[in-house]
């Protein structure tokens, strides 16, 4: 019995000494790079390049097109192998073409009637019709993968 | 095959056990954002369904236990829970192919039966990724490697290192589920019976 609760013990140790490190603070600038490029963009940067509109669980968001944003990062979103979205977290979500490519897959910057909440974070993905896992929130950086 | 009342009743018993760790633990693992959740989840409850099969120790049980948590599963709160379902189907199935290669219940058949079972916890987000959500291989493999990644901090260059040793975690993390299993499924029966499992 000892030896047992000491096995659950350990495990339970080892599972607790896997989890994440505290989240970094979700930054006003958003990465995006290919490896080569680097460029980062504040929310009046976003905004600048346009205002779209999606939806993620019934809650609208206004955002800029994925494909539109890594153009005027200066890498070719048609080029792509995938795109990594990666949270403050360090959760990593990749998608293929299809998803990157959509008109209606974005980086949002704010609600539709208002600012993005905390828990949203200063940047999030929105991908319609899309698991919760593809739809990360706290986004700080965009990763083109050729 | 028909199962007694009596048998039907146990069986029920452990699947609600496991539905309830699913519907509980599950929601506060995913909440505290703790890695690999899903292989905590399927060796915990792999390992509630095993003491089950000592109990019931005939060919379907561990199935029909997996089907009891599956349907309890539908009362979780809030998230998308289709993939978890098909997962504890999917476990319960593979657990219980594994059991019904020997003859009767042994610690190696309960080591082996949640090591296959916690395989599957891996290799999942690649069949419903493909067949259920639409998505295609390369961005599932690309997370896949990430969390390995991130799990060992290893660069994502190591990809087929990284790959190999989530596969061999999962398998020891089985392997300790079904061994715990065996363990605690006999001191249940002392406990209750006062005696060995039946099945053994």
């Amino acid at each position: 019995m000892k030896r047992t609760l000491f096995v659950i013990l350990v495990m339970a140790l080892v599972l607790a000494a896997c989890a994440p490190k505290a989240a970094a603070p979700a930054g006003a600038a958003l990465k995006v790079t290919d490896g080569t490029i680097v460029k980062t963009y504040t929310v009046d940067e976003l905004k600048a390049l346009g205002s779209v509109q999606a939806s993620d669980k019934g809650i609208a968001y206004v955002g800029v097109q994925l494909k539109v944003l890594l153009q005027d990062a200066g890498i070719d979103p048609t080029r792509l192998l995938a795109v990594k979205a990666v949270a403050s977290d360090g959760f990593t979500v990749n998608f293929d073409p299809t998803q990157f490519l959509a008109d209606d897959t974005l980086v949002a910057y704010a609600q539709a009637d208002g600012p993005m909440t905390a828990a949203d974070g200063t940047f999030r993905m929105v991908l319609p019709d899309q698991g919760g896992k593809l739809n990360p929130r706290l986004v700080t950086e965009i990763d083109a993968i050729p | 095959m028909k199962f007694t009342t009596r048998e039907l009743v146990t069986m029920a018993v452990f699947g609600a056990l496991w539905g309830v760790v699913e519907i509980s633990m599950g929601s506060v693992l995913h909440a505290i954002k703790i890695p690999l959740t899903g292989l905590a989840l399927t060796a915990i409850g792999l390992l509630v369904a095993l003491i089950g099969r000592l109990f019931v120790p005939r060919r379907g049980s561990t199935f029909f236990i997996g089907v009891i948590a599956t349907v309890l599963k539908l009362f979780s709160i809030g998230n998308i829970i289709i993939g978890p379902m098909i997962g504890i189907l999917a476990e319960a199935l593979v657990a219980e192919l594994v059991l019904d290669i020997f003859s009767k219940p042994s610690q190696l058949s309960f080591i082996l039966a949640i090591a296959a079972g916690a395989l599957w916890t891996f290799i999942q987000p690649f069949v419903t990724g493909l067949l259920i959500f639409g998505r295609t291989l390369l961005p599932i493999w690309l997370d896949t490697v990430d969390q390995g990644s991130r799990l060992f901090g290893l660069g994502s260059q190591a990809a087929l290192w990284i790959v190999l040793a989530l596969v061999v975690l999962y398998l020891v993390v089985g392997a300790i589920g079904g061994w715990l299993a065996w363990k605690l499924g006999h001191l249940v029966t002392f406990r209750l019976k006062g005696q060995a499992p039946a099945a053994v």
